[in-house]
């Protein structure tokens, strides 16, 4: 997992709960916690520190990653405004995932594994969007997803007709926006 | 005291007592925050160095992708496909197209089958306008390329003014575009263009790399260029530029692999006469030059009804197929080409014919033939005229073109010209019928005694060698340019209004109609004399089977001409 990923997860949980709860965090995780964008980390601390936000706030681990997706959005779009601007709406934008946005980010981060989706367009309300990825974070997309929609002043509802995290091949993500 | 010592020379620290813990707590606060400042500043100058890197290292990548292609590719479409597909995934643009520089004087470029389509439904229809698009300098994006012999770029070809394809492009969803030319010294040979979804501003840099691109595909290209004027230069005769023997047993394997009796190939084999004298007479720089302008009048007496070569020395060749002409028409053809005459000299040709498959169905074998026939001929030529008077003789007789010549009438040459005076033909017409005239039989120098004289009547073959006289008479009037019309109503002049003639089977107002002329004055005089076989007829006599042929060997005007010439003159003599 790239290092900006710890990043933004270390902002979001300060900005949102304080930093000392991140200090708790990583102290449950039992991690030094030391992240530069610039690395690359284990996937395992990051599963780590989403296990110990889960048990210390009581929550789902998929609820913590849906949350610190929706909560990351709002980062990107102030580090990187150059993806963002070209569009009006968070379909058009969701839809440069694969050209233009993963491309850009092997780019910045040499070796970085960035999933790809496969898009299937032909409705004009529902817009499918497959995932398969061994890290299995769906719930991560679909935060980021409903993040971008309220970028764009939308909203956005998700349905998981099939999962890996249920034991699915892949996860196919239907998503409706609407403003 | 400087500023250095009191600055330094003393301790920082403010004297006084220690800071609160709240003020510590905001000192080490603001402390954390510098240093996180710091490095997001470091992340981010890194992350513009690794950026920069990445892409010096994908323009690298795909410099040397190409540059391999362009040395290993056998040939120049390969690179070109390797490229078109490298820049579209060094672009992430979806579709790319070459073209080809056509035409020397006016270039234009011609669209190549080379694409790179990441969809081929999608791009179909722009595909397909392209493939049907030539573009001459400075129209449309690769026509400016070739115009300026640069990159140029388009940010939306939906809204140019210079771009006709931009309704299947907006079909296919392509705005921007670039393109750039593929170049040999400064020439530009080709040109390639990419096409991409969005409108986008010029990059330079991506431009500056397309331009490297060009040049190294210029290199195989200038290879491809180099092995085909080798393998051009196996094939082909420098001396004349036509092909050589390779090319023939090549063109003729090839030929015979496609002949078959109802579509016969025919092989021709040519041999100068005269061309040693000329050699000895003027040099063989000389001899060079005149074999190449005989080169030229042979590829040009061709064109349309066969191909040259040239075997080496005195020697050509012809090969054609029997498609619309009979073999003697091109033979004597390409045989009228072959002929020089000046002050001094005589350069003809003779020749011997093979047809494939009929008569051999082996490239050598054929040859054999063609060359024992070519053989044959020129004895039979030089005996002829070792028993008669000499065709060198006659031939430099018309060539110096005594006064008399037009003078001398025998009496076909004067009812000819009591006819075309009757027919009120034009000075212009006359002079080369009355040439025609008194040499029209000329052509009889070349058959053998034997058949001239014989008495009885002539077998196939032997008919078939008198047949030709008409041809010979054409060839040794053609050495005088001056000559030329008499010379082809020679050829002509035992043609038959119905077809059933030769030596081309013309008919009615085919024939020329000095021609005509000559054949019914022939006619007559032949009836009017004695014959080893039969007695003169009289005038009578002979006008009323002139009639009665009239329609279907003769011309009715001229027959019609000829019988108010004679009324006329029996009335002339009578009276």
């Amino acid at each position: 997992m790239k290092g900006i990923v710890f990043n933004l997860l270390e902002e979001t949980v300060s900005h949102d709960y304080g930093e000392d709860v991140w200090d708790q965090l990583l102290e449950a995780a039992q991690l030094d916690g030391a992240y530069t964008s610039l690395g690359s980390y284990s996937d395992e601390d990051l599963m780590r520190l989403v296990a110990a936000a889960s048990s210390a706030l009581n929550t789902p681990p998929d609820e913590i990653v849906r949350w610190f997706g929706r909560s990351a959005l709002p980062l990107f779009a102030d580090r990187y405004p150059q993806f963002f601007e070209p569009h009006t709406s968070t379909r058009s934008f969701v839809l440069t995932l694969n050209q233009v946005i993963h491309p850009e980010v092997r780019k910045l981060y040499p070796g970085a594994d960035v999933p790809v989706f496969d898009f299937d367009t032909s409705s004009e309300e529902v817009l499918v969007m497959g995932y398969a990825s061994p890290r299995k974070m769906c719930a991560f997309a679909e935060g980021l997803i409903q993040g971008a929609a309220s970028h764009y002043g939308e909203q956005a509802v998700i349905e998981q007709p099939q999962c890996m995290v249920r034991g699915d091949e892949k996860c196919v993500l239907e998503i409706s926006f609407s403003r | 005291v400087s500023w250095r010592s009191r600055f330094l020379g003393r301790p920082q620290r403010a004297e006084g007592a220690a800071p609160s813990p709240e003020e510590e707590l905001r000192r080490v606060r603001h402390r954390l925050e510098r240093e996180r400042a710091a490095r997001r500043e470091a992340e981010q100058i890194s992350e513009t160095v690794t950026r920069r890197l990445y892409e010096k290292q994908a323009a690298l990548e795909l410099l040397e992708t190409v540059a391999t292609a362009s040395n290993e590719a056998s040939a120049a479409a390969e690179a070109m496909k390797v490229a078109v597909d490298g820049v579209c995934a060094h672009t992430g643009w979806p579709v790319g197209h070459a073209y080809l520089v056509e035409g020397d004087s006016t270039p234009v470029l011609v669209p190549t089958t080379t694409w790179h389509l990441d969809d081929a439904v999608q791009f179909e229809a722009f595909r397909a306008k392209s493939e049907a698009t030539r573009f001459a300098p400075g129209v449309g994006l690769p026509g400016r390329v070739l115009a300026t012999g640069t990159v140029a770029w388009i940010i939306d070809v939906t809204n140019d003014p210079n771009f006709p394809r931009a309704a299947a492009a907006a079909e296919g969803g392509l705005k921007a575009a670039f393109a750039f030319p593929v170049l040999i010294s400064g020439e530009v040979v080709a040109v390639l263009e990419f096409f991409a979804p969005e409108a986008a501003e010029p990059d330079g840099q991506l431009l500056d790399l397309m331009a490297h691109i060009g040049t190294q595909l210029g290199r195989v290209m200038e290879r491809d260029r180099a092995r085909a004027q080798l393998a051009h230069q196996a094939l082909h005769d420098p001396l004349t530029g036509l092909p050589n023997r390779r090319a023939l047993i090549a063109d003729l394997e090839e030929g015979l692999a496609g002949a078959s009796k109802e579509k016969q190939l025919l092989v021709l084999l040519y041999d100068l006469d005269g061309f040693k004298a000329y050699n000895d007479s003027f040099g063989h720089a000389a001899g060079d030059a005149l074999l190449a302008r005989l080169a030229h009048r042979l590829t040009t007496a061709l064109e349309g009804r066969g191909s040259p070569y040239r075997m080496g020395g005195d020697e050509f060749c012809v090969l054609a197929s029997l498609d619309f002409e009979s073999p003697e028409n091109v033979a004597e053809h390409a045989a009228a080409a072959l002929v020089e005459h000046g002050e001094g000299f005589t350069v003809t040709a003779s020749y011997g014919s093979a047809l494939v498959p009929t008569e051999s169905t082996s490239s050598t074998e054929a040859l054999r033939i063609a060359d024992q026939r070519m053989y044959a001929r020129k004895s039979i030529g030089s005996r002829a005229s070792a028993g008669r008077q000499s065709t060198d003789v006659l031939l430099k007789v018309l060539s110096e073109r005594s006064p008399d010549l037009g003078i001398h009438l025998d009496e076909v040459t004067e009812l000819c010209r009591a006819v075309a005076e009757k027919l009120e033909l034009h000075e212009d017409q006359v002079a080369p019928l009355l040439q025609a005239a008194s040499l029209h039989d000329v052509g009889k120098a070349a058959i053998p005694d034997e058949i001239l004289n014989k008495p009885g009547p002539l077998d196939a073959e032997e008919w078939e060698f008198m047949c030709r006289h008409t041809l010979i008479g054409q060839r040794i009037l053609s050495a005088a340019p001056a000559l030329t019309r008499a010379a082809a109503f020679v050829r002509s002049s035992h043609e038959r209004l119905d077809g059933q003639g030769y030596p081309d089977k013309l008919r009615g107002d085919d024939i020329p109609l000095g021609a005509r002329v000559i054949s019914v004055c022939d006619a007559f005089d032949a009836m009017r004399s004695d014959r080893p076989h039969r007695p003169a007829m009289s005038t009578e006599e002979a006008l009323t089977e002139l009639r009665h042929c009239a329609g279907t060997q003769f011309d009715p005007s001229v027959v019609h001409a000829l019988c108010a010439v004679i009324a006329e003159r029996e009335h002339v003599a009578i009276g």
